[in-house]
């Protein structure tokens, strides 16, 4: 990192290469001369759309070849080892059918993650019908179902890795963006179910699980060296190697760093002294080269037999530039560090073809800390900045049993069990001349039990029952049930009705964060916030490889957990008072080709309102739309990634909006041009998109502008 | 409570007209994609998914067609290739569908399903369930060098001294062949098959 660093600082800017195309045009000059060879001279339009319509009519032509519909048993060799065999796991803590699973489910796989060019999490998560994800050039914000509340950590969420929670015992939260935990080139793939499942994952599992399954040391095979670098002086560097040994020893082990200067400078009206009246502003409203980021992370993975040791280590420290918080704006000081690392023993056993058993053990930890200059000086020059530091370290051990067993080889049920012990939740802030502002140490337990029942009633219809009771020490108890009728009445027909009733425990943050000069105060006695969900889901696989899903909705949430003025004072608790209704509709349209042509088109419809006073929320967009298109350029080794994603406007916290955008990702992909190499080139918001979210309370801006066009560069090589 | 400041971007004075124009600009990009969904609709048809045990039934039934025995693997020239079974799965119901009234080469397809432990007797491709994996070992080394096409669902199969192995890879079933055990055991795997064969045993394709 340091050799990269030393040349992104000299001589060698990359930025003066990105001219106004985020690309040298000599590069970009060279690609469309290729693209027009491939065409074999059929096409000669040199525009962008019409390369992209011409390689489509290639593309058709090619595979128009094709047999007809016919019977899977006529299906040839080479058609039987690119037949998907969708299952998931998470839905029900084991592998099914996605078509008998209890919930609206989709995929991504390590495939797509490749040809989108998906850098994050959060990329991967913006590309699924009806999902959308808002950054606060700090961390980013998954929503969905029209429910997004800038500045909540991802809290309704659960994240798993290979099954193991990765919400925190503080903020309950998981970082999905650059600040991302796992490396997404060492995933498998990624299950998102919607809905609730708190029936059988308790907290958290509030209107969703996103369960990142790995891949395993067998997968890789080998040693893989990645670097990759890209638009403001963005760098990453990943190692890793796998492998399984004849004596049954399967082993895994990456280690990625990441490393980008950011935006050198950044624009902020609402802090430019000329055209605001805010105390803070100043600099013309500009901050400088406060944009940075750094990362570390460390992964590995042991298995042998039914045994599996997994740990890993994961750094992030990112330089803010918006002034949250009321912080100083312009000195580029403000930054946050947040770790994470767990170390798991697993268990796992099939007894017979009936039974199947599983046990965990993990420790896991989350140290945070922040650091926010202060102006303590009165409102006239020069200031007096002050280093304030908030931070929190959490750490934690859970242990879960589950056993999975068949009955009359038909019906299956799930029971289990799972203890947390949270050995340590600490919040703290001091500041660097005076006092110490808060320092709160707690520890509590909960612990959870479960049983799911799927029943086979009849060939074509299934049951899927299911209740959870889990008890915390912080506010006692609560119980869970979900129930799913999976219905086909035609083999490629299945109709879901599904019912679920879910909830989020108020975390360690929202119960004890109380700093009386911050005007905030704490609040042991909340509640956990509650939701209910019905949801009808239509799944039909057409001719000609396509697949249609359709979902409609109407959720409601209760004692939804919101920072409002305590009564007759001026200190902001969190208090359980919101109510919210969301109703929607969202369609899928998919078609996957043999030789890895992918079209996918999704649209969601979505309202979700304040029950109470009937105004739609902030940050919730009526309009959702993606396509998704994977094109095989050369054999099976040149694709092309396309994306389109449109948001409909959203209304921020002042009561304005941010405008509705479209945004384009293109990513070249190749592999095995040269052994072992991968190639791959993105352009991210090639429209050059001006568009921005809206910020949270701790902002002073209203909405926060995002990135323009920006491009990555990545090579992989397998030894 | 905060000053309304629209961004810096958006002051730059564009019309709403423009804006518009603008926006249907970008999005003529999508109609390519719905051009290619509706013309793909057209275009061709066949299955999008499939269960994985059907998968890799159909696989079974195909490796009749592709792999070749020696004559004395047969008693006759009519007589029918024997596919075992052993252990309970799905795969067992749908091979039995998939080769209702179909031969291979001539010869008829027979199944054989073999409970836990029972002896496979007279067969020529011995399926072995993953539930089963425990007692490959044993149960390969007692076959020996017969003309038997050993295939298995499980990491550790060709390991244990299979020929063919169903692997789950990115969602797929892929191909595992061990070239070496097929040879000792006399049978001929052909170049159609090994074409479609994602890892051959110690090295990767």
């Amino acid at each position: 990192m340091a050799i990269l660093k030393t040349i992104s600082r000299g001589r060698w800017r990359l930025k003066s290469l990105l001219h106004r195309w985020g690309l040298p045009p000599a590069l970009v000059r060279r690609w469309q001369a290729k693209c027009q060879r491939n065409l074999e001279g059929r096409c000669r339009n040199a525009s962008f759309i019409g390369t992209l319509v011409c390689l489509m009519g290639r593309a058709q032509a090619q595979e128009a070849n094709l047999p007809p519909f016919k019977d899977p048993a006529e299906l040839s060799l080479e058609e039987l080892v690119n037949v998907k065999v969708d299952s998931v796991f998470s839905a029900s803590k084991y592998e099914q059918k996605v078509t008998e699973a209890p919930s609206a489910v989709s995929i991504v796989t390590a495939d797509e993650i490749q040809k989108f060019g998906y850098r994050t999490l959060a990329d991967v998560l913006r590309g699924v019908r009806g999902f959308y994800v808002s950054n606060d050039r700090n961390y980013s914000y998954l929503g969905s179902r029209g429910f997004l509340r800038p500045g909540d950590y991802n809290t309704r969420y659960l994240f798993m890795i290979d099954g193991h929670r990765m919400n925190d015992n503080i903020y309950d939260a998981f970082w999905i963006g650059t600040d991302g935990v796992l490396d997404v080139d060492l995933i498998d793939r990624v299950e998102i179910i919607r809905g609730p499942s708190s029936s059988i994952y308790g907290n958290d599992a509030f209107l969703g699980v996103i369960n990142i399954i790995t891949k395993t040391g067998s997968q890789l095979n080998g040693v893989e060296a990645s670097v990759e670098a890209g638009t403001f002086d963005t760098y990453k560097t990943r190692f890793s190697f796998g492998k399984k040994f004849k004596n049954d020893l399967e082993w895994i082990v990456s280690g990625s760093f990441y490393d980008s200067a950011g935006q050198e400078k950044l624009y902020y009206p609402e802090f430019d002294q000329r055209i605001s009246s805010d105390p803070r502003a100043r600099n013309n409203g500009m901050a400088r080269n406060s944009d940075g980021e750094e990362s570390h992370q460390f992964y590995t993975s042991l298995t042998y037999h039914d045994f599996t040791l997994t740990g890993l280590y994961h750094s992030r420290t990112k330089d803010v530039p918006t002034a949250s918080f009321g912080s100083f704006f312009g000195n580029g000081r403000e930054q946050t560090t947040d770790d994470r690392a767990f170390v798991e023993l697993k268990y796992e056993h099939q007894f017979g073809e009936t039974t199947e058993v599983s046990g965990r053990l993990s420790y896991d930890a989350y140290p945070y800390l922040g650091r926010y200059p202060y102006d303590y000086g009165t409102n006239n020059r020069p200031a007096d900045v002050v280093n304030d530091y908030d931070g929190a370290f959490g750490d934690w051990l859970t242990t879960g049993l589950q056993l999975k067993q068949r009955i009359f080889d038909r019906h299956t049920l799930i029971v289990g069990t799972e203890y947390r012990e949270n050995l340590e939740q600490h919040l703290y802030n001091y500041d660097n001349q005076r006092t110490t502002l808060l320092d709160d140490h707690r520890q509590s337990r909960n612990f959870g039990a479960f049983a799911q029942v799927e029943a086979v009633l009849r060939t074509n219809l299934l049951v899927n029952a299911g209740l959870r009771y889990d008890y915390y020490s912080t506010f006692g108890s609560t119980l869970n049930p979900r129930v799913a009728l999976i219905y086909s009445p035609w083999d490629k027909t299945t109709f879901k009705l599904l019912y679920g009733q879910a909830f989020r425990a108020p975390n360690d943050y929202e119960l004890y964060y109380g700093v009386a000069s911050f005007n905030q105060g704490a609040n042991p006695e909340l509640k956990p916030e509650t939701i209910r969900t019905y949801e009808a889901v239509y799944e039909q696989y057409l001719p000609a490889h396509l697949r249609f899903s359709a979902s409609s909705y109407y959720y409601q949430i209760d004692n939804l957990i919101s920072q409002t003025p305590a009564p007759t004072t001026a200190i902001f608790v969190f208090q359980n008072v919101d109510k919210v209704e969301a109703e929607g509709l969202e369609f899928e349209l998919e078609g996957k080709y043999p030789g890895g042509l992918l079209a996918r088109l999704s649209y969601a419809l979505q309202r979700t309102v304040n029950a109470d006073t009937g105004d739609v929320l902030t940050s919730s967009p009526r309009h959702l739309i993606k396509g998704n298109l994977i094109l095989p350029l050369y054999k099976d080794k040149i694709f092309a990634g396309l994306e389109l994603q449109y948001q409909s406007s959203v209304e921020t916290l002042s009561g304005g909006r941010a405008k509705d955008f479209l945004i384009g990702n293109l990513t070249l992909f190749s592999k095995e041009i040269v052994k072992g190499l991968e190639v791959s080139a993105s352009l991210y918001n090639f429209l050059d998109t001006k568009y921005a979210f809206p910020g949270a309370g701790d902002h002073l801006q209203d909405t926060i502008r995002q990135d323009g066009r920006s491009f990555r560069i990545k090579l992989t090589y397998r030894f | 409570m905060y000053p309304i400041l629209t961004n810096h971007w958006l002051q730059t004075g564009e019309s709403n007209f423009s804006r518009a124009r603008n926006l249907l600009r970008k999005g003529l990009f999508i109609f390519p994609l719905i051009g290619l969904l509706a013309a793909a609709n057209q275009a061709f048809s066949a299955e999008a998914s499939l269960p994985e045990h059907q998968v890799k039934a159909l696989f079974l039934l195909n490796f009749t067609k592709y792999v070749e025995w020696p004559a004395e693997a047969f008693t006759d020239p009519g007589s029918p290739i024997v596919i075992a079974v052993l252990g309970e799965s799905k795969v067992t119901q749908e091979l039995q569908k998939a080769i209702a009234g179909r031969n291979a080469n001539g010869r008829p397809i027979v199944l054989k399903h073999l409970a836990s432990g029972e002896d496979p007797g007279v067969c020529h491709i011995l399926f072995i369930t993953a539930a089963e994996q425990q007692h490959a070992s044993a149960i390969l080394s007692k076959l020996g060098h017969t003309s038997v096409l050993t295939v298995g669902e499980s990491n550790d199969f060709l390991d244990s001294g299979g020929i063919i192995n169903l692997a789950r890879r990115d969602q797929k079933v892929a191909l595992e062949v061990d070239l070496n055990a097929a040879r000792n055991s006399g049978i001929t795997i052909s170049s159609k098959l090994l074409s479609v064969v994602a890892l051959v045993k110690g090295k990767a394709k």
